[in-house]
């Protein structure tokens, strides 16, 4: 079964093209870098990923922004001095379910999640975001943030964040923004010449691009933007 | 280069009526000063132009050249020439200034703006203005002081090049260099562009600077006074009674703003 049909390896970077059914089991230690993984396949796709950070700063980014079907589940296991960073820029259109369970599995590991989502006309999103201290993890921390633009009329929105704590002397919060475009941003892009259509492609990107910015190759992140806005504009 | 001509305009808010019968005609070339009283309608007039779609345009008309600018869009009221620097700018997190500005540019050209021309003009902005370096990668208005934003607001009418410039409050927020910065930019503009100029401002010294050749107060939603620089000078050092008193009208009273209590925590009551 082919997973992979692209790897892109800079010193910082490590770049996964994931466009069939899959399961990934991904180990690392004693590392420092970013991880992406894009979700671009011409068919609906069923993925399930299970990573283990060991003594290691990994900043994982998901990409998903395919106009197919999406079951995604992603288990993500900090282990001991692990420093986790989990970006999403996630583009809905059809039915995406996402589930992000990050757990703390030892002392002093870290999590730091952030995903900002746009749903598009007919798109049905369920989103599980999980931040969980097992038990014998303190002196460890677990942050969640999600973001949810919704532009015209979508089939249906849900995002769940959960925290599970097990384990006293630790650190945890989290947050979800879920709304429509901003009238007074969208009237401001306007009062500058831009229509509204090139208005709501700005403040899709506004949501999608931040997610990128750990990424240290410029020339490919520009190739990922662009295909990113290629999407949100062919919409 | 075109006029602007108001006719007995009357604009609302959630119901409530702002303007009330304003007619005012601005010709290419005219820089002109609107003073009065907080609340109103200084602003709702330059939304309104604007197209804001809050303001709810009851009756009048408003003309910029040949265009009834009333049934147009707001971008399309932008291409023709119009530009309104806000009191308040919106803060865009995710959109660089640089690619706001491209996109804004490109949004009025048949051709794309070319890299290097926009570089080169972004940077003499930048310099003219003494913003910082990096403003062009920086997200729209984000993380911006206030006067920082008020440059920033500068900057888009220097790139954008329009014909009828409107600023609402751009001074407020500035500091003494600042504003001479962007008094020292809109001048030359204004030289360079042969546009025209709407100002709100509380502020003599402002217009002491870009020495507006009309002025205009507005009370209770209608222009009551008009004159030159000089009403400017004299709204400064006397304010506004003895305008209430020559034209026997009453101020607008300030609605109250009510606060309303979601009920007590669970903290109890001391005696």
């Amino acid at each position: 079964m082919k997973i992979i049909n692209e790897i892109y390896d800079t010193s910082q970077d490590v770049y996964l093209k994931i466009d069939n059914d899959s399961e990934l089991n991904l180990f690392f230690k004693d590392a420092s870098f970013n991880l992406i993984l894009e979700y671009d396949g011409e068919n609906d796709y069923e993925v399930v990923e299970n990573i283990s950070v060991l003594n290691a700063n990994v900043n994982i980014i998901y990409l998903a922004y395919s106009f197919n079907n999406l079951k995604h589940q992603s288990n993500i296991f900090a282990l001991k001095g692990s420093s986790v960073k989990v970006n999403g820029s996630f583009f809905v259109k059809n039915n995406k379910k996402i589930i992000l369970n990050c757990v703390n599995k030892e002392k002093n590991s870290h999590v730091d999640i952030d995903v900002s989502t746009v749903i598009s006309i007919d798109g049905k999103l369920k989103m599980e975001v999980i931040g969980k201290i097992e038990k014998n993890a303190s002196k460890s921390s677990s942050h969640q943030k999600s973001r949810c633009l919704t532009i015209g009329n979508i089939k249906q929105a849900e995002v769940n964040p959960l925290l599970l704590i097990e384990e006293n002397d630790v650190e945890a919060s989290h947050a979800l923004a879920l709304g429509t475009i901003d009238k007074e941003q969208l009237y401001y892009l306007k009062s500058r010449g831009l229509s509204y259509m090139q208005s709501i492609s700005l403040l899709c990107r506004s949501y999608l691009i931040p997610n990128l910015e750990s990424i240290s190759d410029n020339q490919f992140k520009e190739r990922i933007i662009e295909k990113i806005m290629k999407k949100v504009l062919n919409d | 280069m075109k006029k602007l001509v108001i006719k007995d305009l009357y604009v609302s808010i959630e119901g409530k009526e702002i303007l009330k019968g304003l007619n005012l005609q601005i010709n290419p070339g005219e820089i002109h000063a609107i003073m009065g009283p907080n609340g109103n309608g200084k602003s709702t007039l330059l939304q309104a132009i604007m197209g804001h779609p809050k303001y709810e345009i009851t009756g009048g008309s408003i003309y910029y050249g040949e265009d009834n600018i009333l049934e147009m869009e707001v971008n399309e009221r932008s291409i023709a020439g119009i530009f309104l620097a806000m009191q308040y700018p919106n803060e865009i997190s995710g959109v660089t200034n640089s690619d706001f500005l491209k996109a804004a540019i490109n949004a009025r050209n048949e051709e794309p703006i070319g890299l290097f021309e926009f570089i080169r003009n972004i940077d003499k902005a930048i310099d003219k203005l003494k913003m910082k370096d990096d403003l062009a990668h920086r997200y729209v208005n984000d993380g911006f002081s206030g006067g920082e934003k008020k440059r920033n607001e500068i900057l888009q009418m220097m790139m954008l090049k329009p014909t009828l410039a409107m600023l609402d409050e751009i001074d407020s927020g500035l500091d003494v260099d600042a504003l001479k910065y962007v008094s020292e930019t809109i001048n030359e503009l204004f030289k360079e562009n042969q546009m025209s100029l709407l100002i709100v401002s509380h502020y003599e010294r402002f217009f002491s600077l870009i020495q507006p050749t009309h002025a205009h107060i507005i009370i209770d939603g209608k222009i009551v006074m008009q004159g030159d620089y000089s009403l400017c000078k004299k709204i400064d050092e006397e304010g506004y009674d003895w305008l209430y008193k020559e034209l026997e009208i009453k101020p607008v009273k300030q609605e109250e703003v009510l606060t309303y209590s979601l009920g007590s925590c669970a903290i109890s009551k001391r005696g």
